[in-house]
């Protein structure tokens, strides 16, 4: 399994401040950017929301508004995060590094389609698992 | 932005463990961004950076995560914090809240810093130069990009940790460090 982190097309160095913002791509393939590129062309507002929270998420020590960043509650999750478009639908899913602590890592995106939890269960579940992958091989 | 910049820029170390079958089966069965959408994703990026709502928009988000900090740091809630600002509770709702009509000016920044006992600097500087806090000097630099992963110089707060362990959280929960902030 090749595991690399990759650059947010576009988000520059200089915007990472304290923590460096990348996406985790596994044998060369990653959950984010698909996602993004389709924000971007069907939802620009979502699109520029999800940014607006990368580039302050770079830098400040963490995020306190829920509105922007919430935890995940699941106690079985290890402290994994997801970025909201606030009053959209746009999703991504990230944690911090522990090994670097320099990074932060963006997983898996989804699209809030309806009121329902499971869906953001299930992104944080795989967010979980893909940060316990990331800290086992990295 | 560069494609050259676009690229890979942090290698991990890789090894050769399969994928647990659900998470191969996520990643086989999710759209991958094609070369074209990559080039327009870096494209929109670009724009964002000169689109001046944008700008205002980031720049009030990341405004008021230094309030929430400064707040947090002096133990102010939204009563105490409009109090000392001689206002309504209602108007420091709307500027922790970013709404649009909120009334972001330079007065307001001022004053909201001096009521938090926190510094406010406002400059515009060029694409390339950065101001950086250290040891009570404010010091304006041209910046190069980071190459590799460095140790961050602030860690995350950890006066506040089982207060925030249950809700917003701290990343890693450990003494808190001396601080130099940077900024842009």
């Amino acid at each position: 399994m090749a595991i690399e982190l990759i650059q947010i097309p576009g988000v520059t160095n200089q915007q990472q401040t304290r923590w460096l913002v990348r996406i985790l791509q596994i044998n060369g393939s990653d959950l984010v950017r698909g996602s993004l590129a389709k924000w971007e062309r069907e939802s620009p507002g979502d699109y520029k929301k999800i940014m607006k929270v990368l580039s302050i998420l770079g830098q400040v020590d963490r995020i306190r508004d829920e509105k922007h960043v919430k935890k995940s509650d699941n106690p079985k999750h290890d402290k994994v995060y997801e970025i909201r478009a606030h009053r959209g639908s746009a999703r991504l899913m990230f944690f911090y590094s522990e090994k670097t602590q320099s990074a932060v890592i963006c997983t898996n995106s989804y699209w809030k389609a309806k009121d329902s939890k499971k869906e953001q269960d299930q992104a944080f579940e795989t967010c979980h698992q893909l940060k316990q992958i990331y800290e086992q091989q990295s | 932005m560069s494609s050259k910049a676009e690229k890979r820029t942090t290698a991990e170390p890789t090894a050769t463990t399969p994928l647990p079958d659900d998470i191969a089966a996520l990643f086989a069965n999710t759209h991958q961004a094609t070369p074209k959408e990559l080039a327009a994703l870096a494209k929109a990026a670009d724009a964002l950076r000169t689109d001046p709502a944008f700008l205002a928009d980031y720049s009030k988000g990341l405004v008021v995560q230094d309030i929430l900090r400064a707040m947090e740091e002096a133990g102010f809630n939204r009563n105490t914090l409009a109090a000392k600002l001689g206002k309504t509770r209602q108007y420091v709702g709307k500027i922790l809240d970013e709404e649009r009509r909120a009334n972001f000016t330079i007065d307001t920044l001022a004053e909201l810093s001096s009521a938090l006992g926190v510094k406010l600097h406002v400059r515009m500087l060029p694409e390339n130069e950065h101001m950086i806090f250290v040891r009570g000097l404010t010091i304006t630099t041209k910046v190069e990009p980071i190459a590799e992963f460095p140790k961050p110089q602030v860690r995350s707060a950890s006066l506040f940790g089982d207060r925030f362990e249950s809700s917003n959280i701290t990343p890693f929960p450990g003494p808190r460090h001396e601080q130099s902030r940077m900024s842009s």
